[in-house]
């Protein structure tokens, strides 16, 4: 009989875990499908990224930087018309006398595009005024650190993608939604053992201490990394339903939540990290989840204490959001297991710790606290579950 | 007369021939108390509110500690909300919990033969159950009416929250019943108040034109789903009462 | 074979539950006998290694067994006293999981595990769901998964509680021939069944090994101080204050009872056989078993 495959069923034997996790999922779908048959969604984007070159050559047209810079970064779509592309105005007129949910659909889409160049030139500017800045400002780590990664971006683009949205999927509550069905899963495994009376024979027996503790890990890790990919799908098939996939890769500083953060990565590359992460983090969360079934005695309390664990990170690390250096107080949220799940915070805002004359990326000490938490958390489970004394 | 005064001298004869023994007080003390041992106690008579009283002093202190600190971190975080939306919003999310507290109480605090000894008293084991329930329910409104008066200045409109929160502890609690009638498990219990916690927060965060929906719902609709929320929840209290009085014992 | 415990102590808290034992168990059965609370359990679990001793240790063949680890559990059979189960498996998947925690091989598991319910007379129920099982058929099943691996080293702690008559006497039986070439501890409330079954008994109390001996040689200490008598209900108050009392059984007007004394206690009373039952009444003082 393989232990693997007993272990596993165990766990996702459990009907509940199934139908509650099914509830939140379907209420969770149910919130974005929501969102689908916004003007925004259908609209702003979409019917522009046909022009997306000619948009981008527009940004980039000296002539067109010049005026805008000129009139104090607010022009109108009719000012800037006769110096771009004739390609962008034939398609927007595709949509004349188009209304959708009260829009005039043509008219909202030229200032949509007028507001991509403009928006698009004035963060180039942006850019290089403070690469200026940094060039002339006191040699700190942190100075050195942003003119390098600053000096490094890949050339801006029009934030004419979804990649916003479909980053944000990893950004809060699917994380939280797959902590909570891991928990819900695991925060059993080695408590139902002890409420059932069944650890006085299993430990007694000759495989039922390390064999059984890796039977029980690697059963516990497919379950989370089941749970994670059924999750990363359904998020993406839903996002694909509601907001398509995202036409083109685009540096995530083309990106509004991530523009001026030192990050040079590219949107794709990104979002592929958030999907390791999230596997990562729900790795670590498993690990810890099982430490803490080790030693409580029912699974209520396992469940709790996890939950507490996780929520306490999110929190934590939800209040500091948008700032991009990482301080002796917000460390402990950006080397959080929901950090390193969300990514979001410490690598999307391209966060950095200063020591001493260095300045050390954050998410290189996530990875190495959460690899010391799975590390001591495995070590732990075993040490509790082998000495864990039964009941006189 | 004669006749008597003879039976008289012959009973004084017979009393005098006859050694009687002379017994202490303490002799006559022991005796008693050995026939003591084969009387019946004495019961003393329990109404349902002496059984309610019971129950309450019986309740553990952590489910007091939990509803407390419930409260008072629901009255902080609504008072320093950045909006009122924000505080309905928190005021929603810690609407079932008192309620489901209670019942993870009842779950985790007893094992499962305690039935057995249940069974055999005297009071009806189902009405003892519900009565526990009730007294969570009673305890979960009064938790939510105190937190619409202390955050009376943040929240628009605290009757109508307050009957929008004794809605879904209702639906929340029935779900929760359902659950624990259909598994007997306390960790599904916990995973609806974790599931509902995060599902709340979503809809706050993310669904923000379904959350100002739900909050402008009127006033009569509001008291018809208080009502049937009232019924499906008094409907599974029924089974889940009767569930845990007829589980079938182990033994010989 | 030798399972030694050496000064072996187990402290909870301020209560010594285990005081300093020292024993040594080869071939044969030994009986655990000792009042509530005196340590049985506690010695059982640490002689599985399931607790870990506060002082001293549990060698055997001279390497203590925290050092054997797997090794040692391949030859351990435990019962635990409440046995623990999956109430979803059915007996057969149920032994079949223990037989693979146990690392046998599934083809012998399989005959094992067949041969094993037929034992312990559960074939017929061998695909039902262990949570429909009654008390007495879930210690069968403890049994029975103890058994798995054959061991040479079998503990049972209070194995025959919940069982009827005809499977006490099946399991007494099953262990007098397992009994010939390994060792089997095992603890009961029923002192005729360690009296039938075990070689020698250790009588334990507050922790501490009071006597261990042959059941023959214990008998022998209380060879002339058991004594029959029939007596009232206020003779048999009063004889309690002074005399351990063993067995009392009512008659239609009287009691008659077994009392253990080094002397004649009553003038009518009449000298009895010793059982392990008197040995136990005059160790511990009628103390609960």
């Amino acid at each position: 009989m393989n232990l693997i495959g007993v272990e596993f069923k165990k766990i996702i034997s459990k009907k509940y875990v199934w139908i509650i996790a099914l509830l939140v999922a379907l209420f969770y779908a149910y919130l974005i499908l929501n969102l689908a048959n916004n003007f925004n969604v259908i609209y702003t984007k979409n019917a522009l990224q046909p022009v997306f070159d000619e948009i981008m050559d527009a940004a980039y047209n000296p002539q067109v930087q010049e005026y805008i810079i000129n009139k104090g970064f607010n022009v109108t779509f009719e000012e800037i018309q006769p110096m771009i592309s004739p390609k962008i105005t034939q398609t927007i007129e595709q949509y004349q006398g188009k209304v959708y949910e009260g829009y005039d659909v043509a008219k909202e889409l030229k200032e949509e595009a007028a507001l991509r160049i403009e928006s698009l030139v004035e963060r180039n500017v942006t850019i290089s005024q403070r690469i200026e800045e940094l060039k002339n400002a006191p040699d700190t780590p942190l100075n050195r650190y942003l003119l390098q990664q600053y000096t490094h971006m890949p050339k801006m683009e029009p934030n004419l993608t979804r990649w916003d949205d479909w980053i944000d999927i990893n950004n809060s509550m699917l994380p939280l939604l797959i902590a909570f069905v891991i928990i819900l899963g695991i925060s059993g495994v080695y408590t139902s053992e002890y409420t059932s009376k069944m650890h006085g024979i299993l430990l007694t027996t000759k495989n039922g201490r390390s064999k059984l503790f890796w039977s029980k890990l690697l059963a516990s890790c497919l379950f989370a990394a089941l749970t994670v990919i059924i999750f990363q799908v359904f998020a993406a098939l839903l996002y694909t339903h509601v907001y398509g996939i995202p036409f083109k890769n685009t540096p995530m500083d083309s990106l509004t939540s991530f523009y001026k953060r030192p990050n040079t990565m590219w949107a794709l590359q990104f979002y592929l990290c958030q999907l390791v992460g999230s596997l990562l983090g729900a790795m670590v969360l498993t690990a810890v989840t099982l430490c803490i079934s080790s030693f409580c005695r029912s699974n209520l309390a396992s469940f709790f204490l996890s939950g507490i664990y996780f929520a306490l990170g999110t929190l934590y690390s939800q209040n500091l959001e948008g700032q991009y250096i990482s301080s002796k107080v917000t460390i402990f949220a950006d080397v959080s297991t929901f950090s390193l799940m969300s990514l979001t915070d410490v690598l999307g805002n391209g966060k950095v710790f200063i020591v001493g004359n260095s300045a050390i990326p954050t998410i290189e000490l996530t990875v190495i606290a959460q690899a010391v938490i799975f590390a001591v958390a495995l070590s732990l489970t075993y040490l509790f579950y082998n000495r864990k004394e039964i009941d006189a | 007369m004669e006749k008597n005064s003879n039976e008289d001298e012959h009973i004084e004869k017979l009393f005098k021939s006859v050694d009687i023994p002379q017994i202490t007080e303490k002799q006559i003390e022991s005796v008693v108390k050995v026939a003591a041992d084969y009387l019946p106690l004495g019961r003393k008579h329990m109404s349902l509110w002496d059984m309610a009283i019971l129950e309450l002093r019986t309740t553990s202190i952590f489910f007091w500690a939990a509803c407390a600190a419930l409260m008072a971190i629901a009255v902080l975080f609504i008072s320093s909300a950045e909006s009122s939306f924000s505080a309905a919003g928190i005021f929603i999310v810690v609407a079932p919990a008192p309620l489901l507290f209670s019942l993870l109480e009842i779950m985790t605090t007893r094992t499962p033969n305690v039935i057995e000894l249940e069974k055999v008293c005297k009071y009806n084991v189902n009405q003892l159950y519900v009565l526990k329930i009730m007294i969570g329910t009673v305890l979960n409104i009064v938790v939510l009416a105190l937190i619409s008066v202390f955050s009376l200045h943040t929240l628009n409109s605290p009757l109508q929250m307050f009957l929008m929160g004794s809605t879904i502890m209702l639906t929340i609690g029935f779900l929760a019943l359902l659950i624990a009638t259909t598994l007997g498990q306390s960790l599904p219990v916990m995973g609806i108040l974790a599931g509902w916690t995060i599902a709340a927060s979503m809809l706050f965060d993310n669904g923000p034109k379904l959350a100002m929906a739900l909050l402008s719902i009127r006033f009569t609709p509001l008291l018809i789903t208080l009502l049937v929320s009232t019924m499906l929840f008094v409907l599974t209290l029924h089974s889940f009462s009767h569930k845990l009085t007829s589980l079938s014992l182990g033994g010989t | 074979m030798q399972l030694r415990t050496q000064n072996l102590t187990k402290n909870f808290g301020d209560k010594c539950a285990v005081d300093h034992v020292s024993l040594t168990f080869e071939r044969g059965v030994y009986g655990l006998l000792g009042p509530n609370g005196a340590g049985k359990t506690t010695l059982m679990r640490m002689l599985v290694d399931v607790l870990p001793p506060s002082s001293g240790k549990v060698t055997l063949d001279g390497i203590t067994i925290g050092e054997l680890g797997a090794k040692y559990r391949d030859i351990l059979g435990y019962m635990p006293q409440e046995i623990g189960y999956y109430r979803d498996f059915t007996a057969k998947r149920f032994l079949q999981y223990l037989s693979a925690l146990k690392g046998l091989d599934p083809r012998y598991a399989n005959r094992r595990i067949d041969e094993l319910l037929d034992l312990v007379g559960l074939a017929d129920v061998k695909n039902k769901r262990l949570g429909q099982f009654s008390g007495g058929m879930i210690r069968r099943i403890g049994i029975a998964q103890a058994l798995l691996n054959d061991p040479k080293i079998l503990i049972l702690d209070e194995p025959t509680a919940g069982l009827d008559p005809n499977e006490r006497i099946r399991f007494r039986n099953i262990l007098s021939e397992l009994s010939e070439d390994r060792i089997v501890i095992l603890s009961t409330h029923i002192v005729s069944d360690v009296q039938s079954i075990a070689g020698q008994v250790i009588l334990l109390k507050e922790g501490k090994v009071i006597n261990y001996d042959t059941t023959e040689n214990l008998r022998r200490l209380v060879d002339g101080k058991v004594w029959l008598a029939n007596v009232s209900h206020r003779e048999l108050n009063e004889l309690k204050q002074r005399f351990p009392i063993g067995n009392v059984l009512q008659k239609d007007d009287h009691f008659e009872i077994r009392i253990v004394s080094d002397s004649k206690p009553l003038p009518d009373a009449t000298p009895a056989d010793p059982s392990l039952e008197d040995v136990f009444v005059y160790v511990f003082g009628g103390e609960e078993e």
